[in-house]
């Protein structure tokens, strides 16, 4: 009687387990599950650096000559002065886009057409840009010359990588060629002061507006 | 006597449904090695998966350190960049299932934001066929978080039947 009631309580015992395992062991064997980790990274806005000077003057100086018996100006030496802009990838984040906004000093004006844009590569190799990829356009009010690099990547087939500089060089020549001398200046030469600001952008994304600024001297030479 | 064997018994049997209740319940864990007289459901990534990007200032690299796993990371996203990351999936067992997927942010945030993610999973797969999925991470025009990092899990699901 004992060891009927063992083997029944065995058996009741026994069944349910074995479901249990044999449904344990089921349910792990009909699913899985597979995991892709992600680990994303935004860049950081561009950053440039931006300087500027000239470069056809000896010394910074500009020789304005006077015709003697009325006071003309006549020409300057040099006949142009030429102007360089260098928008330099200060960051990590590549350049796409560039404009440069330039002030020119007052009694001077932007010769027309003559703007020439390169990127120089860290080892000095240069590769230039030409239009259609960079506009140029001259506000006669604010003597304000922009220029728009809008698409490095299309001019270039590269990006402005760090530590790769646009370079915008133009001429300016001086205003008051065949005035009279102001008064004032031959006694007190006028030094002339130039300002450039910068913005570089990555698909949406800006830098900060950089300036830089440039000055030469003038000095008044008197002809027959 | 009888008690000692109700005892006995009892005692496993209230292991292995408790057992059988926690393996229920932790669906990720993978289980490559069992089979049943039913069938077995198993999904691998297999082959070598790829990344691309849309740009070439940014970088991408994809592991696949085990068959349940692929590490993607991606850097340098600026707005409107995408990456693409395809990998193979494989129905090693012997039934059919259907595949679901979540994505779960880690790292303590809630969304996987400013990124967007998408994919072509498809919602079953057969024995012994292998899918391909392709998955786009995006960083969409006029997002404005910059030097980010956001991690997070797609965790694609399978589970035995049509």
């Amino acid at each position: 009687m004992g060891g009927n009631m063992n083997r029944r309580l065995k058996l009741t015992l026994t069944i349910p387990l074995l479901l249990i395992i044999i449904s344990g062991l089921a349910y792990a064997a009909w699913t899985d599950t597979i995991i892709a980790q992600y680990t994303l990274t935004t860049a950081q806005a561009p950053a440039i650096s931006v300087e500027k000077g000239f470069i056809n003057l000896e010394h910074g100086l500009v020789t304005i000559n006077v015709r003697n018996n009325d006071s003309i100006i006549v020409s300057t030496s040099p006949d142009a002065v030429r102007v360089f802009v260098n928008i330099t990838n200060s960051g990590a984040t590549p350049i796409n886009t560039v404009r440069m906004d330039d002030a020119l000093p007052y009694d001077w004006y932007w010769q027309p057409e003559e703007v020439e844009v390169q990127l120089i590569q860290q080892n000095e190799a240069i590769i230039e840009i030409g239009q259609p990829y960079f506009t140029a356009s001259y506000d006669a009010g604010t003597r304000t010359l922009t220029v728009i690099v809008h698409n490095i990547k299309s001019a270039t087939g590269k990006y402005l990588e760090m530590n790769e500089k646009i370079r915008i060089m133009f001429k300016m020549e001086y205003a008051l060629k065949g005035q009279q001398l102001p008064a004032g200046y031959a006694s007190n030469p006028p030094t002339y002061v130039n300002f450039a600001a910068a913005t570089a952008w990555i698909n949406g994304w800006s830098s900060s507006s950089v300036t830089a600024s440039a000055s030469f001297k003038t000095e008044i030479n008197w002809v027959g | 006597m009888d008690k000692k064997l109700v005892g006995a018994m009892l005692v496993p049997l209230m292991v292995m449904l408790v057992a059988g209740f926690g393996y229920a319940a932790y669906e990720r864990q993978v289980n490559d090695y069992v089979s049943a007289s039913a069938g077995t459901f198993d999904i691998d990534i297999t082959g070598s998966p790829t990344i691309s990007c849309s740009a070439s200032y940014m970088t991408g690299t994809v592991t696949h350190p085990n068959i349940n796993e692929i590490d993607v990371t991606v850097s340098n996203f600026a707005p409107g960049d995408h990456a693409t990351v395809t990998f193979n999936i494989t129905n090693t067992g012997t039934l059919p299932g259907q595949l679901t997927e979540e994505i779960i942010p880690t790292g303590g945030l809630k969304s996987i934001s400013p990124f967007m993610y998408s994919d072509d999973l498809p919602s079953s797969i057969n024995p012994g066929q292998t899918i391909t999925v392709t998955a786009t991470i995006t960083l969409p025009s006029g997002t404005t978080s910059q030097g980010v990092t956001r991690t997070f899990n797609v965790a694609i699901h399978g589970t035995a039947g049509t």
